[in-house]
């Protein structure tokens, strides 16, 4: 089994889910190596949890003036604000058979190479579940699965340097009648890796490659014909509708 | 109606119903992960036409083969009961 890395690839917000689909489908059935791909999008995007409601989570308003591209992904999980060159995501395509049973084990193990990497660049970062990138100044990231039969799609976005008012604006949180006070400014506190050192985006992404690799057999790929060609398809069919990203 | 329950070191779980004696109209919603996520609309429709009862509620989404992440039964049913409050 050979880990194909895949660090390049720009591509709209639904793109990126059609890429996750089907590259996760294609090890559930067993017709691929395990792979780790890195996202680069050419637009702001909000990809929301699979179990949210679109009216609730988001100020259409705000997203429609801007035109942001909202896209709900096959995960659950809450809902995350990004922009090109502002944050770092990737997606990892692991065989069920590689992953702890427990949830919050797995989540805490496969993101785990991330917080390492993160810790050597000298960014404090730890782990909290269930599936929170933590910093003592506030969240850093997030992570969310879904399991198949055979395969287990993981994929974790952290703002390298995101523009948290804008973020704010966007996305109504806090907003939920909800007596617990902490909640509100608990998810207001988000911090940024270049809030904390000075490496350059590329770089960070160079760090997490070394660091997810070096316990690995693995070799630098990209995406073939079929998995960009199959991924368009399931962009018109799925995640570019708007009957799949508004449903709820 | 709107019931939601932030569950400690969990999820928000929100729930929108319409009750006229049972409920109906069941939407199940928030920043939580249940597996395989089709389980959701099945509890969904477990629990439309049902009366807002806690035991019996809590049974019957257990009856649903899911894996609940992020929130329990009871949780769930917590923000049902303070929906129809």
């Amino acid at each position: 089994m050979k880990w194909r890395i895949i660090k390049e690839g720009e591509y709209s917000e639904a793109m990126h889910h059609a890429i996750d689909e089907v590259l996760t489908e294609k090890l559930d059935n067993k017709n691929m190596d395990p792979a780790l791909r890195f996202w680069h999008r050419r637009n702001t995007s909000i990809p929301i949890g699979r179990f949210q409601s679109y009216e609730d989570e988001l100020e259409r308003e705000f997203i429609e003036e801007h035109d942001i591209e909202v896209v709900r992904r096959i995960t659950g999980g809450g809902a995350m604000f990004s922009e090109p060159g502002k944050v770092i995501t990737y997606s990892i395509y692991i065989p069920k058979d590689s992953v702890a049973n427990g949830i919050e084990e797995s989540y805490r193990e496969l993101d785990s190479f991330a917080v390492d990497a993160l810790n050597n660049l000298g960014v404090d970062a730890n782990y909290a579940p269930l599936n929170d990138i933590e910093h003592s100044e506030g969240k850093l990231g997030g992570a969310a699965q879904i399991r198949k039969e055979n395969a287990v799609l993981h994929h974790t976005m952290m703002s390298y340097d995101l523009n948290i008012r804008r973020m704010l604006k966007a996305l109504r949180i806090g907003k939920e009648k909800v007596s617990d006070k902490a909640i509100e400014s608990a998810e207001k506190r988000v911090t940024r890796i270049s809030d904390h050192v000075s490496h350059s985006r590329e770089d960070v992404i160079e760090t997490l490659i070394e660091k997810f690799t070096e316990d690995k057999e693995w070799e630098k790929g990209s995406l073939t014909g079929e998995e960009l060609e199959a991924a368009e398809s399931l962009v018109d069919e799925k995640f570019g509708s708007k009957e799949w990203n508004q449903k709820l | 109606m709107r019931g939601s329950k932030k569950v400690e070191n969990g999820k928000l779980v929100k729930v929108d119903v319409e009750y006229d004696d049972v409920l109906e109209d069941v939407k199940i919603h928030g920043d939580f992960f249940v597996e395989p996520p089709k389980r959701l609309k099945e509890i969904e429709e477990k629990i439309e036409g049902l009366k807002p009862e806690r035991e019996k509620l809590i049974d019957n989404v257990q009856e649903i083969d899911a894996r609940l992440i992020g929130f329990s039964e009871k949780d769930l049913v917590d923000a049902i009961m303070e929906a129809v409050k």
